[in-house]
């Protein structure tokens, strides 16, 4: 009888948790479909009211402006500025045999043709490794499917292509255990470098990014791995471990490399004019760009000024000059270290831009020998407001027609956690999270008009059919605020879980549930049946 | 002695579930040891010389995955076989009345016939399951050794079999039509499961089970002692 009364405490709160649950689910996937398909309907009624060539409406100045908006704004080592511009084309249409037009800064054309011949060498800046694996991959990688998780695995083959050792990097340990293919145990990498003993291996710290490569001569990987202080270049093939860079006073924000993997896709095996250094831009949280340039080793640091604070800046070295090339945008915030606010403002900006023409301007710089910048040579711009932003944003009009049944309390969520809501929806937190983000993101209900008509008409709804089921007060009151605060969930749930048949109370004549014995108006019993002649007998 | 001869009842009434469920994970073992060189080609990275490696050919799944679906697959349907046969098999024969009018309380029966089926799990599943994964541990098992995550994530999937049960009883037991609520017990059990599969963190899912399998524990409990047969 004890686990009866228990469970019974446990179980009604639970039933209503799993039915809400599940409804609101059900709610959010109707939700979702409809939307969908609202915003697909929307937008092939766009598509058949707007011409498809975007330039047809737009003047000669207009139309100039584009060309040079979607140019690529490149820069000569002298710092003569070129207007590199490829007809748009479809990506499965690019090829070789795409023509480029070349223009100076006045609008000039100055050469036309294909990409092999083009008779400028351009400088090259150094650039993030997109194929890089990142502290999200690894935490994507752990994601738990019907396939198990992954893990990241290094492989180490011979020259002949057959794989000898494996390296699987441990996340919570941070670092690299090495296996025999098919075979033993063969120790450990961390930052410390190589040991066959657990107890002397080193965390390599937190991975911020890392990017792998192998080497021209060998099947043996090597990699550049961040961490949010210091920068290793590890060797798996030899099992070293080498220290590039520290930081210890300040985060590493960003990494990006020219030439330094020595791989045939970069530039040096391309460049005849200008000959680069291999070197690894490293900006971190203080303002200063760190050049960590090898043959010979040798680290630079470059303060910027503190209003380049929102700029993208990137940098070339070759062997006579380092560059450094900035890209400003008008107007927009400055991170200054309070990340709330930087993305509070960021957010207006966007939503004050959105469909206006912005400034633009490039600037390329020469780091001096005595330290400071010298400026050779800028160019502006203005984007014009583009056309996908012209688009109307039927997504979030299609999701205001469905958002009128959703939850108050998707609204409650959004202004109690607001920043922490828009930073999970748009960076990797645990993936379930994210998901609960942007749901309540989309579909929150913004205090529309027509859901609160629909939330008031549920709640009349649920008063009016509880009033002669009712079995207390609280549960009356409970159901009510329950309806207001998960709308058409919460009603669902409601008449899941209080469906009870109503009759006409005999004494006082008013409708009345059959949850209780007596009538919850008058207080009378509910009728027994007549006494027979057997009862007497039958109930001993 | 009632207790015993109750669980022995029930137990052998789990048992062709329990081989049937066992004796499959074993033969798709099996059957991973006869084809495993093929998976290694799973393996072979597409390394060239002075090229950058991809970070997707990196992120690499465990040889023991192509068992993992199966375990996952094994598990989900055990706990429906067992749900079904425990909680719905008596209203199809009507002989609940049999098995709840003896003179034991409903409690025990409710305990037995949960204690059975999480021997069963245990059994057909958690046993082999670390029979498999210690076989491949050893040196020279597989091509790399598989982590003791991989282990752990096995246990999770047995355990989400036993959420999928406590499901299927839930629904069994509910006396609303299968149209209505009646299908919220095994439609909250694939919720949990669904919640699973976007952890990355193993504490993360042994929580979403924990708490799937109160949840659904209490109302069985619940449901069991205070609904009529």
């Amino acid at each position: 009888m004890k686990l009866k009364r228990f469970s019974k405490y446990i179980a009604g709160p639970s039933r209503v948790f799993i039915t809400i649950v599940i409804l609101m689910f059900m709610i959010v996937l109707l939700q979702s479909i409809v939307a969908q398909m609202v915003q697909n309907k929307l937008y092939q009624t766009y598509l058949a009211k707007t011409p498809q060539d975007v330039t047809k409406g737009l003047s000669e100045q207009e139309k100039k402006a584009r060309r040079i908006e979607r140019s690529a704004k490149n820069f000569l080592p002298d710092g003569t500025v070129h207007l590199v511009y490829l007809p748009q084309q479809p990506y499965y249409q690019r090829d070789e045999s795409m023509e480029f037009e070349i223009y100076d800064t006045n609008d000039n054309l100055l050469w036309r043709g294909i990409k092999k011949d083009v008779p400028y060498e351009y400088l090259s800046l150094s650039a993030r490794a997109w194929n890089a694996f990142s502290e999200n991959s690894i935490k994507e990688s752990q994601i738990i499917t019907a396939e198990f998780s992954h893990s990241l695995i290094i492989p180490v083959g011979s020259t002949e292509g057959v794989i000898r050792q494996v390296w699987r990097y441990e996340p919570k340990l941070q670092y690299f255990k090495g296996y025999k293919v098919r075979g033993t145990e063969i120790g450990y990498i961390g930052a410390a470098g190589f040991s066959d003993k657990k107890s002397e291996v080193k965390p390599l710290g937190k991975l911020v990014l890392f990017s792998a490569w192998t080497p021209k001569t060998s099947l043996e990987p090597r990699c550049i791995w961040q961490t949010d202080r210091r920068i290793y270049e590890i060797d798996f093939g030899d099992r070293t471990v080498e220290l590039l860079f520290e930081s210890p006073q300040a985060k590493i924000l960003s990494i990006s490399m020219q030439n330094w993997r020595g791989l045939e896709s970069e530039i040096t095996e391309k460049s005849t004019i200008i000959r680069y250094r291999s070197y690894i831009h490293c900006r971190t949280e203080d303002q200063n760009h760190h050049l960590i340039m090898c043959n010979p080793s040798q680290t630079l640091t470059i303060k910027v000024p503190e209003e380049w604070i929102s700029s993208s800046t990137s940098m070339a070295a070759t062997e006579q000059n380092v560059y450094v090339h900035r890209t400003k945008i008008e107007g927009r915030p400055r991170d200054t270290g309070d990340k709330r606010l930087y993305r509070r403002l960021m957010r207006r900006w966007l939503a004050e831009t959105r469909n206006k023409p912005i400034k633009f301007r490039v600037e390329l710089y020469k780091a001096k020998n005595e330290g400071g910048l010298e400026l050779v040579n800028s160019f502006n711009w203005i984007r014009l407001a583009h056309e996908r932003f012209k688009v109307p944003d039927y997504m979030t009009k299609s999701a205001r027609y469905v958002s009128c049944v959703s939850p108050n309390l998707y609204d409650v969520v959004w202004v109690l956690y607001k920043e922490k809501l828009w930073l999970i929806s748009n960076r990797f937190s645990t993936e379930f999270a994210r998901e609960y983000a942007r749901i309540v993101e989309n579909f929150r209900p913004k205090n529309s008009l027509f859901h609160w008509v629909l939330n008031i008409l549920m709640i009349a709804f649920t008063i009016w059919h509880g009033w002669s089921r009712r079995t207390g007060w609280g549960r009356f009151v409970f159901w009510i605020v329950f309806v207001g605060l998960f709308n058409l969930a919460g009603l669902l749930t409601y008449l899941a879980l209080n469906h009870t048949v109503i009759i006409k109370c005999p004494v006082c004549g008013r409708r009345r549930g059959l949850k209780r014995t007596d009538c919850i108006r008058c207080g009378s019993e509910l009728p027994a049946p007549k006494a027979r002649k057997l009862d007497l007998i039958l109930s001993t | 002695m009632r207790f015993i001869a109750l669980f022995r009842k029930e137990f052998r009434e789990c048992l062709p579930w329990l081989l049937l469920a066992g004796v499959g994970l074993l033969l798709i073992f099996g059957l991973f040891l006869q084809f495993r060189e093929r998976s290694i080609y799973g393996y072979i990275f597409n390394l060239r010389p002075g090229s950058a490696i991809e970070s997707y050919q990196l992120g690499r799944y465990s040889e023991l995955s192509s068992i993992g679906i199966w375990l996952c697959v094994i598990s989900i349907g055990l706990g429906l076989a067992l749900g079904i046969r425990q909680f719905w098999y008596g209203f199809f024969t009507k002989t609940w009345g049999f098995e709840i009018h003896r003179s034991v309380s409903r409690g025990s029966i409710l305990w037995v016939k949960i204690l059975a089926s999480m021997t069963t799990f245990v059994m057909s599943l958690g046993i082999i399951w670390t029979f498999i994964f210690l076989y491949c541990s050893r040196p020279g098992g597989l091509l790399i050794v598989p982590t003791l995550r991989i282990y752990i994530e096995g246990w999770i999937y047995i355990a989400l079999g036993f959420v999928i049960y406590l499901g299927t009883a839930l629904s069994g037991l509910t006396e609303a039509r299968w149209y209505t609520t009646k299908i919220f017990g095994i439609a909250f059990a694939g919720l949990v499961l669904l919640a699973i599969t976007f952890q990355w963190q193993i504490f993360h899912a042994f929580l979403f089970v924990t708490i799937g399998i109160v949840i659904l524990l209490s109302q069985v409990i619940y449901k069991f002692l205070c609904r009529e047969f």
